[in-house]
């Protein structure tokens, strides 16, 4: 299966699905008009992976900040990575935000609240 | 141009009077002009505004109004983005002693109007202890209706904001009203 990869834009992250690592990255900033349509090709790869997925999978969240129509994209991922989790996948997601960023630590933790995955908070020095 | 009279006044009045103005727009709405105003904020916040974390705030809160609550609606409505007399936008940014202000204004359909005004009043009665549950009833909810997403958007704001929602709006056909949001954040 193919790495799945997407360059930032100004209103687009990077995405970086690596295959055969299990090591999933988002990054930048998230404020895409259309995000489902944005996001749509992302949700199918997870689909395919989730067919043949690796043992263990790390996703980093590296975000700078996100519109809301992101942040139910978001929640859609997660399920997907719940759904690994619970057919007896390790899941394992690291959340970064800078120091005084109350409004990303929120964030984290307002997905910490609704998903059922072990999310890990880091703070990122400036 | 007669039509927007009442938008032009209301422009007139809203400039100066929030502290000093740091960016100002009112015109035509188009998704390049969208993305022109998101960026123009965004040049303006780096320039005077240090703190990064309150670049992002702003940033996001003028995202959130122009794309979700605004922009988002003319979907439903389509004639009206086509139409001349109710394609006009204000977006104003300034800065007081104490806060930011973003000022936006935008045609809706009627109930439109009527949905954001009870959808922010309802918000408005919320502790921030209150707002964050709703935030996470509705993020976690599923599926979400076009309206339900631009309720996220303005839970989103009113807890970035951490301040009362103002709004207005004008009425004087029975198609569309001129909605303004208020939305203070103070520094």
């Amino acid at each position: 299966m193919k790495d799945f990869l997407k360059k930032d834009t100004p209103k687009t992250p990077l995405i970086q699905m690596e295959y055969e690592s299990g090591y999933f990255l988002i990054s930048g900033r998230s404020i895409p008009e259309n995000s489902i349509e944005f996001y749509r090709p992302l949700f199918e790869w997870l689909d395919e992976y989730n067919t043949k997925p690796q043992s263990k999978t790390q996703f980093d969240v590296r975000l700078e900040y996100f519109n809301t129509s992101s942040s139910k994209c978001l929640v859609e991922v997660f399920r997907k990575l719940e759904f690994l989790k619970a057919s007896g996948h390790e899941v394992e997601v690291n959340w970064y935000y800078e120091e005084d960023d109350e409004d990303m630590q929120e964030s984290g933790e307002d997905f910490k609240e609704v998903i059922k995955l072990p999310i890990h908070m880091h703070i990122l020095e400036e | 141009m007669k039509v927007h009279s009442e938008v032009d006044t209301l422009y007139q009045k809203m400039r100066g009077a929030n502290g000093e103005e740091l960016f100002a727009f009112k015109g035509m709405m188009n998704d390049d002009i969208l993305g022109e105003i998101l960026s123009r904020v965004e040049d303006t916040l780096s320039e005077y505004e240090s703190l990064m974390k309150l670049q992002r705030r702003i940033n996001v809160i003028a995202v959130e109004i122009l794309q979700n609550i605004f922009h988002h609606f003319e979907g439903v409505d389509s004639t009206t983005v086509n139409d001349p007399s109710h394609n006009v936008v204000m977006f104003l940014l300034s800065k007081g002693k104490d806060a930011y202000y973003i000022i936006a204004g935008n045609y809706v359909p009627i109930e439109t109007a009527e949905f954001l005004k009870e959808k922010i009043d309802s918000i408005n009665n919320l502790s921030v202890e209150e707002l964050k549950k709703r935030y996470r009833k509705v993020l976690s909810n599923g599926d979400f209706s076009e309206q339900g997403g631009a309720g996220l958007g303005i839970i989103d704001i009113a807890r970035k904001s951490g301040q009362n929602l103002d709004y207005d709006f004008i009425t004087n056909d029975n198609r569309n009203s001129f909605f303004t949001i208020k939305v203070s954040v103070p520094v």
